[in-house]
């Protein structure tokens, strides 16, 4: 009486499979820090917060910038809640608790949280 | 973020305003993120594709509550997800839901930039259209 095991080499569909599961993970973090970051930006006339884009810049890279055409200036400016040479403080934001730092701020909340994105994404990997 | 007109998103925030406390663009917005608004925002999040032999579509959905009351935003997620749990073979306007599911438990995302609440629950809807044609 004989036995025989076939082994097949699925590595190739699950290195494919595990990207696209990385690929999503880290859309939803960028979605999440987009959203929160909307609920951050400084407000005034909703120009800078109509500026936020979360843009897939490559493999495995995503971005969320703030500013666009002319703005970029503003919308670091905002960010620091300074001018570079630390002059021009933002002490009188038009909205009540606005602040500055509003989107490393939203990274910073959902960073540690990146285990749980991963985790969800790579239960689904079928091959 | 995806499409803000969403026709899934747009439907589902309509169903939960017919089935809960919540009422459409006045306390629960599809695909809009109004500043300075206490309400629960529906927002299309990244989905796996649909599948190419049945049409069936899946839908991950992000529900985010914004409140001055951190009480009532959870208030406003609990009844989201209790509608939504483990629910099956129900209809939300133009699409047939086979089975929706939460992804999430209700989750603190911290305070927006006027010190209210933001919490979020992500749900996943198993669909198809009602009016595909095959």
């Amino acid at each position: 009486m004989g036995a025989t095991v076939t082994v097949e080499n699925k590595l190739a569909a699950f290195t494919r499979a595990n990207e696209a599961a990385m690929e999503r993970a880290l859309e939803r973090m960028g979605n999440d820090i987009f959203v929160l970051s909307q609920f951050k930006v400084p407000y005034k006339g909703g120009e800078l917060k109509n500026s936020g884009e979360h843009l897939r810049v490559g493999r495995l890279h995503r971005r969320i910038q703030y500013g666009e055409s002319g703005a970029e200036a503003y919308a670091s400016y905002q960010h620091r809640g300074m001018r570079k040479d630390g002059t021009h403080v933002v002490r009188n934001y038009t909205t009540s608790g606005t602040n500055k730092k509003f989107l490393e701020d939203s990274g910073k909340v959902i960073a540690p949280k990146s285990g749980s994105y991963f985790k969800r994404e790579f239960e689904s990997v079928r091959v | 973020m995806a499409a803000l007109d969403n026709p899934i998103i747009q439907d589902i925030a309509n169903f939960t305003a017919d089935n809960t406390s919540l009422t459409i663009r006045e306390t629960i917005f599809a695909g809009e993120l109004k500043r300075g608004v206490d309400g629960v925002f529906v927002v299309a999040a990244p989905s796996e594709p649909p599948d190419k032999e049945t049409g069936i579509l899946y839908q991950s959905v992000d529900f985010w509550a914004r409140n001055a009351d951190t009480a009532k935003a959870f208030e406003h997620l609990t009844e989201i997800f209790n509608l939504f749990d483990r629910r099956h073979h129900y209809t939300a306007r133009g699409y047939f839901i086979h089975f929706s599911h939460h992804d999430s438990m209700i989750e603190d995302m911290d305070k927006d930039a006027e010190g209210a609440k933001l919490l979020k629950l992500s749900t996943r809807f198993i669909l198809n259209s009602t009016t595909a044609i095959s």
